[in-house]
């Protein structure tokens, strides 16, 4: 069962390729290196509902026989999907919603009575609610099966096979080991010793790939699988005063 | 001066009550403004072209982040008392006491933050505020002075809700059922301004029961009562209590967009069917999406992250479809008069609906995953804020100092406007593109690859300050006659 789901995890990225072309290059430059994460790539672009969802129990992951040429523009598309993805997403409502203000604004000068605006406006609040409400319904149900949280992840990735031990305090932090084997689901065992603190793991590339809160008096677990190999960085996501931003850690995928 | 209903004031009452929230706009402007420059620092530090050191970085972020929220609610605050007191009655003492406290709440925030070294975040996340390098005595001063602001803030939604209920007549009749139902009353309707406020100090009022649900156990432990509690349940009294009160906010300055915009179209926003029942979801909706602040904390029961995931998306849209279809509706067409705040009210809904778009966006907990805690989140919440809470405030206050016919329609005033809406809008845009390079938020030093972004806004801040030194130079010289100014006759603002 396993390894058929996690199969589909890998083929789902071939498929984002074509979905996603160039498109962390057209973003400001952020497919540097581009050691994207298989597993992000599909919950970026489902969430952002703009991939449909297959499971296939073809080859695993680390099995792919892809061309040079093809490998470079998948980690490419991979670089950032899931910012990318959001990235697109709100910059094309940016200027969609600017052009309709102004396009508002050019005819705010004008004079049209007010009866006939105000029964498109009766219409628009009708049928544009309506919209809306089916959309992000729609939206809230696509986004569920990409939850974060141990058991979403571990249908997913599979169960864990290496758990590593981490403990933050003010102002470090605490791993119980420094490597960590590439392709295997690893579990993070996440606590905090004195304030709160934010687990947030970044990809060589400079992009978050997950993140956890780090509590007092409580145990998170945060499951994920590295399918790029490279130094991680760990940085502390969550305000923990003077020293916070010189809460950093590193790993390395191998 | 016909038309006194309920308990509305008498014409002297009205004129204090108006010199009051002149003061409070006024005093929440000049807050604006001084926050604004502890803005523009934090931006050139991380630029890279100044350095204050992670200390008075982080102190100034504290103060920035409370005196931003607690000065523009202060502004809205007085806004909308202004609006409704010819009918609902507000009494001009309760107004000045409220201003009073307020003030000194403010003042020991500043004091703890900028002498005492507070610096622990404007949220303050138990159990940092009692953990972190500075004196005790700095957390006394701010969880004080917060405690003094949200009495302030009680008063002011105990009146109001009072002062409503006498009008109106029983809570039915309060939170316009008639209109929503389609029933007769004898008595008044609240127009859409009366019922925002009302929605307000209801929730209001829930939200301040949360700040002292989160409060009372950390003064018990600073005592020495109890040796601490639980960090979970804190956060969720605290974002009860901060994520709902921020939110207020925007229901208080839409109140202002309604109050402001029917002077320049020439047209009324119309207390119908769709206002009463958007406010009626909102008392509701806007309590669920605080549950987003703590999508990352996974031992939170699943279902309240879902919750938090539903409330994200549902309370932008009775908003969206009420009061932002509805105000450009009132423009459309209208032969408007352009001016100083009808541009703050268009930008205004622009970076509402962005703020909000990016909210929505972020309040996935899927996306969650990868954004919480970048810039993002403060991109967000600057677009809701910059343009919407406060910007729509600043177009009242304008229209208050300058009339229809005044100083707001002149050449200068409109290109100032335009002028801020560029600013705040290349700014929030910068921050935007900092969330999506993984740019954490709250860091007092930026790595190379982050600075860049930083150093696209300080031009666009500059813009932006400008562009209020300037309507301030304007502005200012109406004060002394709207302070004068004799009431208007009570009932006039619906
Ligand atoms: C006038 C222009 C403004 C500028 C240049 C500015 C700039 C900034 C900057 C640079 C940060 C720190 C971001 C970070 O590293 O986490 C920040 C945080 C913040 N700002 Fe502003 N801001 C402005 C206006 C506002 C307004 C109108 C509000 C409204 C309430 C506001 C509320 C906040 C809050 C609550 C924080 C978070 C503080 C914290 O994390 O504890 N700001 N702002
Ligand atoms: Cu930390
Ligand atoms: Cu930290």
């Amino acid at each position: 069962m396993q390894p058929a789901l996690r199969s589909g995890v890998g083929r789902l990225d071939r498929r984002s390729v074509g979905a996603q072309g160039e498109a962390p290059v057209a973003l400001g430059g952020r497919a540097r290196g581009g050691e994207g994460v298989a597993s992000l790539s599909p919950r970026g672009l489902a969430a952002v509902g703009s991939l449909h969802y297959h499971c296939s129990n073809t080859t695993e992951y680390q099995n792919d026989i892809l061309s040079g040429v093809v490998l470079r523009v998948r980690r490419a598309a991979e670089g950032g999907v899931m910012q990318v993805g959001v990235g697109v997403v709100f910059f094309i409502f940016v200027v969609l919603w600017t052009g309709a203000l102004w396009w508002i604004a050019t005819r705010a000068a004008l004079t049209a009575p007010y009866e006939r605006v105000s029964a498109v406006v009766s219409r628009l609040r009708r049928w544009g609610a309506l919209i809306v409400v089916v959309v992000l319904g729609a939206a809230f149900i696509l986004s569920l099966p990409f939850l974060p949280y141990p058991t979403s992840r571990a249908a997913r990735l599979g169960s864990p096979q290496v758990t590593v031990e981490v403990t933050g305090r003010m102002w470090a932090w605490e791993l119980s080991q420094k490597t960590i084997p590439r392709g295997q689901t690893v579990e993070f065992v996440v606590r905090a010793l004195d304030v709160n603190h934010g687990f947030g793991i970044y990809a060589p590339d400079g992009r978050i790939v997950t993140q956890v809160q780090a509590m007092p008096g409580y145990t998170n677990r945060l499951l994920y699988r590295f399918d790029e190999p490279g130094t991680y960085t760990i940085r502390c996501l969550e305000f923990c005063a003077t020293g916070h931003h010189l809460m950093v850690a590193e790993f390395t995928v191998e | 001066m016909a038309g006194r209903v309920g308990n509305g004031n008498s014409a002297r009452a009205q004129q204090s009550v108006e010199q009051a929230t002149l003061v409070y706009m006024l005093v929440g402007f000049a807050v604006f403004l001084l926050m604004g420059v502890l803005g523009l620092l934090m931006r050139l530090q991380h630029a890279g072209w100044i350095d204050l050191g992670p200390r008075w970085f982080y102190r100034i972020m504290t103060l920035h982040g409370s005196g931003m929220v607690a000065g523009v609610l202060l502004a809205s605050l007085g806004g909308v008392a202004r609006v409704i007191a010819p009918r609902i009655g507000l009494s001009p003492r309760l107004l000045w006491t409220a201003f009073v406290v307020y003030f000194l709440g403010s003042g020991l925030v500043i004091l703890a933050t900028l002498v005492g070294g507070f610096a622990a975040g404007w949220t303050t996340t138990y159990p940092l505020p009692v953990r972190g390098d500075w004196p005790m005595s700095a957390t006394w001063g701010f969880l004080l002075g917060y405690t003094l602001v949200a009495v302030a803030f009680l008063l002011w939604c105990l009146a109001v809700l009072v002062g409503a209920l006498r009008t109106f007549g029983g809570f039915g009749n309060t939170l316009a059922w008639p209109v929503l139902f389609g029933r007769k009353t004898e008595r008044p309707v609240p127009t859409g301004p009366e019922l925002a406020a009302t929605v307000v100090a209801i929730d209001g009022i829930i939200a301040v029961g949360a700040g002292v649900v989160y409060l009372v156990p950390i003064f018990a432990e600073m005592l020495g009562l109890v040796s601490g509690f639980d960090v979970l349940f804190a956060k969720n009294m605290l974002f009860l209590f901060g994520h709902t009160l921020v939110n207020l906010n925007i229901y208080l300055a839409v109140a202002l967009v309604y109050a402001t915009l029917g002077a320049y179209t020439g047209r009324t926003f119309k207390m119908g069917f769709p206002v009463a029942l958007a406010f009626n979801l909102v008392i509701i909706l806007v309590l669920l999406p605080y549950f987003h602040h703590l999508y990352q904390d996974f031992v939170q029961p699943w279902p309240l992250h879902l919750i938090g995931q539903f409330g994200s998306y549902a309370v932008g849209v009775p908003a969206f479809f009420v009061t932002i279809i509805g105000s450009l509706g009132l423009l459309y067409g209208s032969r408007v008069r352009w001016s100083a705040p009808v541009i703050f009210i268009l930008a205004g809904l622009w970076g509402w609906v962005v703020g909000g778009f990016a909210a929505i966006l972020d309040g996935t907990i899927a996306i969650n995953n990868v954004m919480h805690n970048t810039l993002w989140v403060p991109a967000h919440f600057h677009s809701y804020y910059l343009f919407g809470a406060a910007g729509f405030t600043w177009a009242y206050l304008f229209h208050t100092l300058g009339g229809v016919e005044g100083w707001v329609t002149s050449p200068a005033a409109r290109w100032l406007g335009w002028l801020y809406a560029i600013g705040a809008g290349g700014f929030v845009l910068a921050f935007f593109l900092s969330g999506l390079q993984s740019v954490p938020r709250r860091y007092a030093e930026h790595i190379a690859a982050w600075q860049v972004l930083g150093q696209v806004a300080v031009p666009f801040v500059l813009l932006l300050g400008i562009a209020f030194l300037g309507l301030l130079i304007l502005g200012l010289r109406a004060v002394p006659a709207a302070w004068r100014a004799p009431a208007p006759a009570p009932g006039s603002n619906d």
